[in-house]
C-alpha cells in the first residue's frame, strides 16, 4: 500500500489544501499507510517541493507545457499513469474545482472507490471511515471505504486546516523529476486560454478586516442598502455567497466560496447565510464568525463563534440605528 | 444536436426524514422532490441551445414515481421529451449505471447536468458518465462560446478566480455551474399543462447488478447519518432584538 497526495500549484503558490491533507496523513501509522508520496504538475514547479520536506518521502514534479498545466484531460492520464503502476495505492486531494473533476475521472478508470468532500478521516485497519456533509450540512455522513484495492479521497477544503505543524517540516525530500511522456497528450479537449478575474483595489474582499456577508436571505436585492450600509458602519467591506452572484445581486468579485474567494477577516458577519460546504470552505479560517440567521437549525451555527437567531431585514436596520445612537453619543 | 440533460430530484430540505439502508445507501420519506438547483441551470442551458442552434432535448431523471414532478417541471419549460429511470439512491456510482442505457440509446452530442447535487453535494455525476461514455468532458461551464458539428468551445471555471476557454470534441459532458444563465420562470397553469404530457419510462436501477458490475467502485458503504456535532456550535446571543443588537455591538466592539 502507498498513499498519494494531488499537490495542486501554480507559479505562485502550493493550494494550502494540499499542505494540509499532506500533513494529516503523515500522522497515520507508516503500517497502514505505506509511503507518503506527492505528485506535483504544472509549469514552473521549481522549489515548490521544499513545503513538503518532512511531510512527504518522496515528490514526482511534472512539468508540462502551457495549457497544458490546466487541461484536466491531462492532469488525469498523468495520476493514472503513476497511480495505476504502483499498485493498490490511496490517492488523497483536495475538493477543489480540480479535485471535484479529478477524483471521479481517476476512480473511475482504475475501478476504484471515491469518496468525495471528506471532512473527517479515520484509516485504522483495511477499512477507512469518512465523514461528509449532505443536504446543505444539515446530516453528516459516515461511509465506510474498503482500502485495500485502492481508493480516492478527496478532502473539503479548510476541513483539516488545523493539521499543519510547521514544527514538523524539515529535512530532504527526495524529487523524482518526469519527463513528458506522449501518452499523456489530451485526445479529446484543448485549452485555449486562461483569464484572471480583475478587480478594483476596494473590492479585494481578502483584504478587508471586517466582511459583512449577504447570503440567499437577503430575499430581493432591493434589501442590498441595508447591508451596505452596515458594511460602512462597521468600517468593512461587503460580500456573498453564491446564491447571491448567481441571482445577479453582486458581482462575482464579492463571492466567497470554492468558488469564489477564501478569506480570512478578523470579523466575518454572516447574514441570512445557511452555511452551506462550499460556502463554509472559504470563510472558516475567519478570526470571529458571528451568524444571523432566522433558521434556528441553519448549518451555519455549527461553525460561528456567536449566532442570533433573528430575520435579518429586521435586525440588520436595529443594529444599524445602535451604531449611529454610538456614534452619536 | 440532440442535448441530454440530467435533472435530479432532491428532498423538499425542511421535510426530509433521512433513512440509511442496510444496503449502504440512503433513502428520503415524507417528502416531496423538487428539482436539483444545479441541475436547473444544466436544464436552462439546454433550453437555450434549442433556442440556439434547434437543439432536441431530453430530460432524464432517476428517482421514484414521487420524483417525476422534476420531469413536469422540465417539459412546462419547453423541454422536448422526459424519461424517468425507477430507483432511489445518493449514490453517485448507482445514479452513473441507471442513467448509462438510457443515454446510450439516446445518443447525444451533448450531455449537461448540473456540478453538484443539493443532497449529496459531491460532483461525481457528470465526470463518471464522460469516463463511462468515452466522452469528452468540461466541470463548471459558465458559458458556450462556440458550438458546431464536431467541437464546442466552453469557458469554465478553473478556481483561484480564474477561467479557462477549452476546447472539446463531441460528444461531450458539460457539468453545468450555477448562474450559467438567469432561471426562467414558469406559471402553475404551464406546470398543470405539463402534467398532461407522457413521461416514458427508461428501466430501473438494480443496486444488487451494479455491484456485481463494478464491485471496485461499489467498495463503500454508507453506514450512518447524523445531525452534525453541536460541540462547537455558536454562543447564541438571545433576547429581544434591542438587546441582541447592544450584545453584539459590545461583542464587535472588544474584538476590533
Amino acid at each position: 500500500m502507498q498513499s498519494f497526495v494531488y499537490i495542486e500549484a501554480d507559479e505562485e503558490e502550493v493550494d494550502p489544501t494540499s499542505l494540509q491533507i499532506a500533513s494529516r496523513i503523515k500522522k497515520i501509522p507508516v503500517e497502514i499507510r505505506g509511503p507518503l508520496k506527492g505528485i506535483c504538475i504544472g509549469k514552473n514547479l521549481e522549489g515548490k517541493e521544499s513545503q513538503f520536506s518532512g511531510l512527504l518521502d518522496e515528490i514526482f514534479i511534472i512539468e508540462v507545457n502551457k495549457g497544458n498545466e490546466s487541461n484536466t484531460e491531462v492532469i488525469s492520464n498523468v495520476l493514472l499513469d503513476i497511480i495505476g503502476n504502483h499498485g493498490p495505492c490511496i490517492l488523497f486531494l483536495g475538493f477543489t474545482h480540480q479535485g471535484m473533476e479529478l477524483a471521479p475521472a481517476v476512480g473511475w478508470r482504475l475501478e476504484i472507490p471515491v469518496v468525495t468532500a471528506c471532512t473527517d478521516f479515520e484509516w485504522t485497519t483495511d477499512t477507512a471511515y469518512c465523514k461528509r456533509s449532505m443536504l446543505g450540512g444539515k446530516v453528516i455522513a459516515s461511509i465506510s471505504v474498503m482500502m485495500n484495492e485502492g481508493a480516492i479521497i478527496s478532502v473539503q477544503k479548510g476541513a483539516w486546516k488545523d493539521d499543519v505543524d510547521s514544527a514538523a517540516v524539515g529535512g530532504e525530500v527526495l524529487t523524482t523529476k518526469m519527463g513528458w511522456k506522449e501518452s499523456w497528450a489530451a485526445e479529446k479537449s484543448e485549452v485555449i486560454s486562461i483569464s484572471k478575474e480583475k478587480f478594483e483595489e476596494d473590492e479585494d474582499i481578502t483584504k478587508a478586516e471586517i466582511l459583512v456577508s449577504a447570503g440567499r436571505g437577503l430575499g430581493d436585492p432591493d434589501n442590498l442598502p441595508i447591508i451596505k450600509e452596515l458594511a460602512e458602519s462597521l468600517g468593512g467591506m461587503i460580500s456573498c455567497s453564491r446564491p447571491v452572484v448567481d441571482l445577479g445581486w453582486l458581482p462575482a468579485s464579492r463571492q466567497v466560496g470554492i468558488s469564489g474567494k477564501t478569506v480570512a477577516p478578523v470579523i466575518y458577519l454572516a447574514l441570512g447565510i445557511s452555511g452551506q460546504s462550499n460556502h463554509v470552505a472559504g470563510m472558516n479560517a475567519s478570526g470571529t464568525i458571528i451568524a444571523v440567521n432566522k433558521d434556528p437549525s441553519s448549518p451555519i451555527f455549527n461553525i460561528a463563534r456567536y449566532g442570533i437567531v433573528d430575520d435579518l431585514l429586521e435586525f440588520v436596520p436595529e443594529l444599524i440605528n445602535q451604531l449611529k445612537n454610538q456614534k452619536s453619543a | 444536436m440532440r442535448v441530454a440533460v440530467c435533472s435530479k430530484g432532491v428532498p423538499i430540505e425542511m421535510a426530509v426524514d433521512v433513512v440509511n439502508n442496510a444496503d449502504g445507501d440512503i433513502s428520503y420519506t415524507g417528502t416531496d422532490f423538487y428539482i436539483n438547483e444545479f441541475d436547473s441551470y444544466a436544464l436552462e442551458t439546454a433550453l437555450n441551445l434549442k433556442q440556439r442552434y434547434d437543439a432536441e432535448t431530453i430530460a432524464i431523471s432517476l428517482g421514484p414515481l414521487r420524483s417525476q414532478e422534476v420531469l413536469y417541471f422540465a417539459l412546462a419549460k419547453g423541454i422536448d421529451k422526459a424519461i424517468r429511470i425507477d430507483g432511489q439512491t445518493v449514490r453517485p456510482e448507482m445514479i452513473v449505471s441507471g442513467l448509462l442505457p438510457v443515454l446510450k440509446e439516446v445518443d447525444p452530442g451533448l450531455v449537461l447536468v448540473g456540478v453538484q447535487s443539493e443532497d449529496w453535494m459531491g460532483a461525481e455525476v457528470g465526470i463518471y458518465l464522460a469516463q463511462a461514455l468515452n466522452m469528452s468532458r468540461a466541470y463548471a461551464v459558465t458559458e458556450i462560446t462556440e458550438l458546431n458539428e464536431s467541437d464546442i468551445r466552453v469557458r469554465k471555471e478553473i478556481g483561484a478566480g480564474k477561467t479557462a476557454e477549452v476546447a472539446l470534441k463531441l460528444p461531450a459532458v458539460l457539468c453545468i455551474q450555477s448562474g450559467i444563465h438567469p432561471l426562467q420562470y414558469i406559471s402553475k397553469g404551464r406546470l398543470r399543462k405539463a402534467r398532461s404530457l407522457p413521461i416514458n419510462l427508461g428501466g430501473s436501477v438494480d443496486p444488487k447488478d451494479v455491484r456485481d458490475k463494478i464491485p471496485g467502485m461499489t467498495s463503500y458503504d454508507i453506514v450512518g447519518v447524523a445531525e452534525p456535532s453541536r460541540e462547537g456550535q455558536a454562543e447564541m446571543i438571545t433576547g429581544e432584538r434591542p438587546e441582541k443588537a447592544k450584545k453584539l455591538i459590545e461583542i464587535i466592539n472588544q474584538i476590533a
